[in-house]
């Protein structure tokens, strides 16, 4: 089946609500989505407070593409390829540190930390001095910008700049990275771990399925969470395909909290600075594949591996300015409810792994088109929140959203702006009459 | 020096009998947890138990550092005081557990224990002064787990206990869990090391 327009459209009716799990699981739309995805937007790197130092780095990716982010003695940031140019090697193995030199151990080519390529074995007497060091640095990420101490990356120079791409999230970011002056920082150690199903399953529930969370969190919520109905709180959909859903008022999972003054004081600051923002117990996703936890404390990766295959890395952050006991909370607090042996999070492994297990091998369940109607239709605008407002802490106006955008990035051959029009797609490249506009998922 | 001055106690007999009690100890924990009997294997463990598998690191070999736990404020997969092993243990029961519900089929293999008496080589960070008081147990594992029909994940690596005698048998004092893997390769860790 050729990957044009017509036919991922006939996959994706997001109007409705009804998405073909072939998207899930086809390896040619795992392919093209490296190309149309992860070649163009702008991908989460590190945080500021992961590379203080000049030639600090950390060893990321960017789709299925390994990537060091470096902090240059400048104090500016470069990230590039983990891939020497003369036959592919890593050009590094450790996942953070501090160096010089980069330098692939198969044939010894050695890069600067500005990824200039700066050491070539036998320049001289196998190379004649004719191989060119400048035209052989490492592959540049495209755009490096940062957003308040979040640092991302795009390989496309033709995206728009960061601030435009995050657009209305920039307003939820703000109430758990912005919320105390001196802002947030990542604690040491990033929680990285295995499910085999798509990347998209955990991109889509964090873009705004909390309806997930009374059953698939009975467990932990019966013994210590907070008891909620879709009352409760709000989701909001963006345009750009991030969307969050959120509880209105933070309900502390540990009542004899060690930290009681300090929650109070630092609560009571943080509402001044960015009103109720600050206090949401909440769950976002930034197209494709940024996520986080307001509330909890967590951010997310979720590194695509194959079509049927992920690895979540999970950064936790506190308050730059806690205090060490404050630190030390979180710390144990993150630890013992999320990452692959955390008390809420062990559920949703199991199904993800599930239906990825279901997708690799069934035929009639793969034609089988997954309901995403919830809430359609009963948005509005809100006077204090920026996005497509729905009022209730469920909804799956934020999936439809991201599946919309995930499909105008898919068709379009050009950098996807977001037209004026409402009703067009961005790209502008999806024919008249396609299965899309009629609804017709298999 | 004799063997027996190195091994720190009086004689062989007496250290043959210290490595079977440790042994048969470390056996039976394995038991209960195979048996699904989390409420009996948490009562192995002492009111001021860490119980902690720190995250295991890919570095530059210059910036190694001698001891694989780190010293400071670090996430960790599981870091958990004797109140949270209980939690877990409760959530194991509660019905609605879905990682565990239905139960995984687990294997705990132990093996390599050795022995270590009080003050002699440190066992981990895990182990602070308050916890010293005891045998220091090392022991590699291997945990095989088969959940549902064909999932299985194979989990090794090792463990650094803070035995501390109780009665005629032991408490754990500290526990450091070193899996040997650095991005974990399963969906969960939702079973007790």
């Amino acid at each position: 089946m050729a990957l044009d327009a017509e036919y991922l459209s006939s996959l994706v009716n997001w109007k409705e609500g009804l998405i073909s799990p072939e998207i899930f699981i086809d390896p040619e739309i795992y392919r093209l989505e490296q190309e149309r995805i992860f070649g163009r937007s702008w991908l989460f790197l590190a945080h500021d407070s992961m590379i203080p130092k000049p030639n600090d780095f950390f060893a990321t990716y960017m789709g299925g593409d390994p990537v060091l982010v470096v902090r240059q003695p400048d104090g500016g940031v470069e990230a590039f390829l983990n891939v020497c140019r003369h036959r592919g090697m890593k050009v590094c193995r450790a996942e953070s540190g501090n160096t010089r030199t980069f330098m692939c151990t198969y044939h010894g080519w050695t890069y600067d930390t500005a990824g200039g390529l700066v050491g070539v074995p036998n320049l001289d007497d196998a190379y004649y001095n004719e191989l060119s060091l400048k035209d052989n640095g490492l592959v540049k990420v495209a755009q490096i910008d940062s957003y308040k101490g979040l640092i991302f990356g795009n390989f496309d120079p033709s995206a728009p700049p960061l601030a435009d791409y995050l657009g209305d999230l920039k307003y939820y970011i703000d109430g758990w990275v912005d919320h105390t002056e001196n802002g947030i920082e990542v604690l040491p150690g990033v929680v990285k771990w295995t499910i085999n199903a798509n990347w998209k399953l955990a991109a889509e529930q964090f873009v705004g399925d909390t309806y997930h969370a009374p059953t698939s969190h009975a467990s932990s919520l019966l013994m210590f969470g907070p008891a909620f109905a879709g009352k409760d709180g709000g989701h909001v959909a963006m345009r750009e395909g991030h969307g969050e859903s959120f509880l209105f008022e933070r309900l502390t999972r540990f009542e004899d909290d060690p930290l009681g003054r300090y929650n109070e004081t630092r609560s009571r600051a943080a509402r001044e600075r960015v009103g109720d923002r600050a206090e949401f117990v909440a769950n976002f996703t930034a197209f494709p594949a940024f996520s986080g936890l307001p509330g909890s404390a967590n951010i997310r990766v979720w590194h695509p591996k194959g079509p049927n295959k992920f690895e979540i890395w999970s950064f936790t952050v506190v308050d730059k300015d806690a205090p060490e006991a404050a630190r030390r909370a979180q710390q144990v607090s993150a630890s013992f409810t999320e990452g692959p042996a955390g008390v809420v999070e062990t559920d949703d492994g199991e199904n993800w792994g599930l239906i990825g297990h279901i997708l690799e091998h069934g035929h009639q369940a793969r034609k089988m088109a997954w309901n995403y109607e919830m809430g359609r239709g009963h948005t509005r605008e809100h006077e204090e929140f920026p996005g497509e407002y729905g009022d209730s802490f469920f909804g799956e106006d934020g999936q439809r959203a991201f599946y919309r955008r995930w499909l105008e990035f898919m068709i379009s051959k050009t950098w996807p702006t977001i037209p004026e029009e409402p009703g067009k797609p961005g790209g502008a490249e999806l024919p008249e009459g396609s299965p899309s506009r009629a609804g017709g998922v298999r | 020096m004799t063997l027996d001055q190195i091994a720190g106690v009086r004689d062989t007999t007496e250290a043959m009998l210290l490595q079977y009690r440790v042994e048969q100890f470390l056996y039976r924990e394995a038991q209960l947890l195979d048996g699904w009997l989390w409420d009996e294997w948490a009562e192995l463990f002492a009111e001021d138990v860490r119980y902690w598998m720190p995250l295991r690191k890919n570095r530059l070999r210059r910036q190694r550092t001698a001891d694989e736990a780190p010293q400071g404020i670090e996430i960790a997969l599981i870091d958990d005081d004797h109140t949270a092993l209980r939690t877990r243990v409760d959530q194991m029961k509660s019905g609605q557990h879905w990682a565990e519900d239905p139960p995984s089929r687990c294997r705990h293999l132990v093996t390599n224990v050795r022995v270590t008496p009080a003050g002699g080589e440190r066992a981990g960070d895990g182990a602070d002064g308050a916890r010293s008081a005891g045998l220091r147990v090392r022991s590699n594992f291997i945990v095989y787990r088969n959940r549902l029909e064909t999932e299985v994940d194979i989990w090794a690596g090792e463990r650094q206990d803070v035995l501390r005698p109780a009665g005629d048998s032991f408490r754990i004092a500290a526990r450091t869990i070193l899996l040997d893997q650095n991005v974990v390769l399963s969906k969960n860790l939702s079973v007790f090391f």
